[in-house]
């Protein structure tokens, strides 16, 4: 197995495994605070 | 045209399979609601499928040596696949039959695509998918912490850009159809066309938090349960885009 395999091959296991993790969780309540998230650079 | 307005008519993401309407129309179930678990469990059933039918096109191609062999299933699975990404966006109810079919028929297409990527540049497939799915992986951490906020002005920007985006795909895929060589510079491996191709790959990815936005939205407001599939069918397609996208970027840099 070359170095190439090994590398992007390892991207893609720790990928799918933080995937499959965290996004069974909610987001942040400072991502879920819509008022917050809404931008206000415009009147 | 005032920038709410435009949101409201574009749709709060630049993937068509998301739109300002998508939750409003569906109603909230009483019972079996939406979950962000059933919608991962559910995307991870997309890939599974996808890679299932990938398998075979990508078979067949490196045992016959033929590019022409896979012809017929590539462009069955393309056409198809779009036929029912169709069906899903309009028919979200029946996204439980249409999403499992769409990622099959989206596999043929893909793994035809990617042999004949292989074959080209070896190692090409696993650097695109290694590059595609840390992506989706930093964006989800990104997006989960509230680093990244998908605000009014991100939406209309990322939405604008893919529209432009798939306007320039159609004009160049018409072109190409009247004999024309298309519009050169996006294909070719030069600064301009590589430029391009990071651009393309960085409104891919940037996508990807709004379906992330539209999934948690969904599961905040207790969609109805078969919004899990849609959700995850929505995921697949900004994947599948964002695949081919990096596909196209690393091809280039390695034919220079």
């Amino acid at each position: 197995m070359d170095f190439n395999t090994i590398f992007f091959g390892s991207i893609i296991f720790v990928s799918l495994a933080i995937f499959f993790y965290l996004g069974r969780f909610k987001a942040s309540s400072k991502q879920r605070n819509r008022e917050a998230s809404k931008d206000k650079s415009f009147p | 045209m005032g920038r709410h307005n435009a949101l409201q008519m574009l749709g709060r993401s630049g993937n068509p399979a998301l739109s300002a309407n998508t939750f409003k129309n569906e109603g909230i179930a009483a019972e079996q609601v939406m979950t962000l678990q059933g919608t991962v469990n559910k995307t991870g059933i997309l890939l599974a499928l996808l890679i299932l039918t990938a398998s075979y096109t990508w078979n067949i191609f490196f045992q016959t040596g033929n590019p022409a062999a896979v012809a017929p299933a590539m462009i069955g699975g393309a056409i198809g696949g779009f036929i029912l990404a169709l069906i899903t966006i309009f028919k979200k109810k029946w996204a439980g039959i249409t999403a499992p079919v769409y990622a099959l028929l989206q596999g043929l297409f893909l793994g035809g695509v990617s042999a004949y990527f292989e074959a080209q540049y070896p190692g090409i497939v696993i650097q695109a998918t290694g590059l595609t799915l840390g992506t989706l992986a930093s964006l989800l951490v990104l997006y989960k912490l509230g680093i990244i906020k998908p605000t009014e002005n991100f939406r209309l920007m990322i939405v604008s850009a893919t529209m432009g985006i798939g306007v320039l795909y159609l004009i160049s895929f018409v072109m190409n159809m009247f004999g024309s060589s298309g519009i050169g510079f996006i294909h070719s491996n030069g600064l301009f066309g590589i430029g391009f191709s990071l651009f393309v790959v960085a409104i891919a990815a940037l996508n990807l938090v709004l379906d992330f936005d539209f999934i948690e939205i969904g599961a905040e407001q207790g969609a109805p349960k078969y919004m899990e599939w849609f959700g995850a069918f929505s995921l697949m397609v900004t994947l599948i885009w964002l695949y081919l996208e990096m596909l196209r970027l690393i091809a280039k840099l390695r034919s220079r």
